[in-house]
């Protein structure tokens, strides 16, 4: 199986301080990889390594099979779209557009006729004459896409396009940069901070903190089965609950008195972690509020008694922090559903989504098999 | 009413308000009266209306201390801008004693006036001053540097080839202004670096190099005086008689205070004009000034 793009054991260290640690990733020859991550993370140093434009300490950037560590950005065939664009300000729309061309001495009718082509499929053919600043933040991201298509590269690489963009203009590019992908069936490596967009659009996501890949798959899987608790906590919206565990039973956890059962092969994974603090996470919409419509299954016997705090409507559903023996915790409902604040309510957790992490190491008990 | 705020303003900006009031605003206004008249600092002084412009348009000296004025803007000027921008872009990257490099650039800048004409006084004396000795030792007639006309002229360019300290500040502040990612996108295209600077570098550091070379004139036309007065006394046959030291010459020495104060009238205007011009020019030019 060929691979797009494969990264192997990449590392980067600026004076003493790890900016990448280790990374090793596959991607598909025609596959959009997300890179996700807080600021800080290392995901523009590790689109840089893949462009060329930063060298790696160690490991081996490989292009369509070919290693490329020690190649040129110029002739690793690769193109980069830039989070300000940077697009020259005293060019037109048409010479930054042909900015690569001319560099390397293509016969002008042909850039002419290259370009038209992009600017027409782009709709940016009534702007060439305009300079950059002339024209609209949407428009110009749509010149830097522009200039990476007539680079005809394998590898598209992204740093956080859309960021500077207004959100209605953000979930338009979205689609557009999606349709590109399609139709060029191209590989792409698109980074970015907002976990929205790398759900909605990478067909894997690659979650990176402090330089590390904390995980690779499908949005599904990292969002249903976090392999670590800054995963588990970094993606999704309200951020997962949390709570420490008091007691573990052969086939429950036990919290606040409170009984959840626990799978099976979760029941296995405990066996192993023994002595250790355990961590309970479970997302807002996993907690079940004893008379909502979105409750799921039947309340087991022991219901957990929490008051009520803030109330926050979002239009189709609602926001409750509520509180349990002086732990907090976020849950949800449908908007319609009579809380007040202060308040008190009753509720249960969905046994079959959660997750259990140790806290000392953060990472998962049981989400191997995902 | 004035707010505790505004006033503080008030009293902190007072100091250089009343220092400009005091040492720019009021000269100019004496010297532009002055300009009109006949003043020799004893005597009492008369309206003279524009005799004094009109001596000065049959003045040859002023004709000739106008040229070589003119001849060390228009060739210095260039020279100073070419090499600052080198300069500039060549320690703006972060490499090995680029720091130490940046600094030493600077400090010929710092040296007063006068202990700088006077250490090149040194430097270029034709019989041991080192740059003499080094022309010489190279079969060049470095004896004859201060002697001839166009050897003092580029003498005195020369020297201010090395005063290009704020120039070059300013052009590597600017340098460095510019987006890191417009470089990676060349480094991305595989821009060649002659390309990349003719392209990229070049005109978006031209707003600032206009404004540069704009004030560049204006100094050239004031700092030629203080190496004029001590290294070439203005000769030989007058060759480096600029026009700040003509007036100096007319106003200190011949005590003809009117005649110098329509000259610096003149000068000014003249300043202002090459300004403008070449600002001007610039301007037409699309784009460069209103990135």
């Amino acid at each position: 199986m060929s691979f797009g793009l494969e990264l192997k054991n990449i590392s980067k260290n600026y004076d003493s301080s790890a900016v990448l640690q280790d990374i090793s990733l596959q991607v598909n020859a025609g596959e959009l990889l997300v890179l996700l991550g807080p600021s800080g993370s290392g995901k523009s140093t590790l689109l840089r390594v893949i462009a060329g434009l930063i060298p790696a300490d160690t490991g081996e950037v490989i292009i369509n099979g070919k290693n490329v560590s020690e190649v040129p950005p110029a002739k690793r065939n690769v193109a980069m779209v830039f989070q300000s664009y940077a697009l020259f300000p005293h060019l037109t729309i048409f010479d930054n557009l042909a900015f690569g061309l001319q560099s390397r001495k293509v016969e002008k009718t042909l850039i002419a006729e290259k370009v038209q082509r992009v600017a027409e499929a782009l709709r940016l053919d009534r702007f060439l004459q305009r300079y950059p600043r002339e024209v609209s933040g949407g428009e110009r991201q749509r010149v830097a896409l522009g200039r990476a298509l007539l680079r005809e590269p394998s590898v598209f690489l992204m740093d956080e396009p859309l960021s500077n963009l207004d959100a209605q203009l953000r979930s338009q590019m979205r689609v557009e940069i999606l349709r590109l992908h399609e139709q060029l069936e191209s590989t792409m490596v698109y980074v970015t901070h907002d976990q929205l967009e790398a759900l909605s659009m990478g067909d894997r996501v690659g979650v990176l903190r402090d330089g590390r890949l904390e995980q690779i798959g499908t949005a599904g899987e990292i969002y249903r089965h976090p392999r670590t608790l800054f995963v588990a906590q970094f993606i999704g919206n309200p951020m997962m609950n949390t709570v420490p565990v008091d007691e573990v039973s052969e086939s429950h956890i036990i919290w606040r008195g409170h009984e959840t059962p626990i799978s099976p092969h979760q029941q296995a994974a405990l066996k192993t972690a023994t002595g250790k603090q355990l961590l309970l996470g479970i997302r807002a919409e996993h907690i079940s509020i004893e008379g909502s419509r979105w409750a799921v299954g039947t309340p087991p016997k022991s219901l957990l008694s929490a008051v009520v705090g803030r109330v926050e409507l979002a239009g189709d559903q609602q926001f409750l922090t509520l509180d349990v023996d002086g732990v907090t915790v976020t849950a949800r409902c449908e908007p319609d559903m009579a809380v007040a604040s202060g308040g008190t309510v009753r509720i249960w957790f969905d046994a079959n989504n959660l997750h259990i992490f140790d806290e000392e190491s953060g990472l998962s008990l049981a989400e191997d098999d995902a | 009413m004035i707010s505790r705020e505004q006033m503080a303003g008030v009293w902190l900006a007072t100091p250089l308000l009343v220092a400009t009031t005091l040492l720019v605003l009021i000269p100019a206004v004496v010297t532009f009266v002055f300009a009109f008249m006949d003043f020799d600092g004893l005597s009492t002084m008369r309206w003279n209306n524009f005799a004094n412009f009109s001596k000065l348009w049959n003045d040859p000296l002023f004709w000739t201390s106008l040229k070589n004025s003119f001849y060390i803007a228009a060739i210095g000027v260039p020279l100073r801008m070419t090499l600052a921008l080198f300069i500039a872009l060549l320690l703006s990257p972060e490499r090995p004693g680029a720091a130490t490099a940046r600094t030493s650039v600077f400090l010929p800048t710092v040296v007063p006036d006068i202990s700088y004409a006077l250490l090149w006084l040194w430097m270029l004396n034709p019989l041991y001053g080192p740059v003499g000795l080094l022309l010489s030792s190279l079969g060049l007639p470095g004896d004859q540097l201060l002697l001839t006309p166009w050897g003092a002229r580029f003498s005195l360019i020369f020297m201010s080839l090395f005063q290009i300290g704020e120039i070059y500040i300013v052009l590597l502040a600017a340098r460095r202004e510019l987006p890191h990612e417009l470089y990676e996108l060349c480094q991305m295209e595989g821009t060649s670096a002659l390309w990349t600077f003719r392209k990229v570098t070049l005109p978006l550091l031209l707003p600032t190099l206009v404004f540069l070379s704009a004030r560049d004139v204006a100094w050239s036309l004031q700092s030629s005086f203080v190496p004029s007065l001590v290294v070439t006394k203005g000769g030989p046959n007058f060759a480096t008689l600029f026009l700040p030291l003509y007036i100096y010459q007319n106003g200190f020495e011949y005590l003809r205070l009117g005649y110098a104060s329509a000259m610096t009238t003149v000068m000014f205007v003249l300043t202002g004009l090459m300004i403008y011009i070449q600002t001007r020019v610039l301007r037409g030019k699309k784009g460069f000034l209103d990135l």
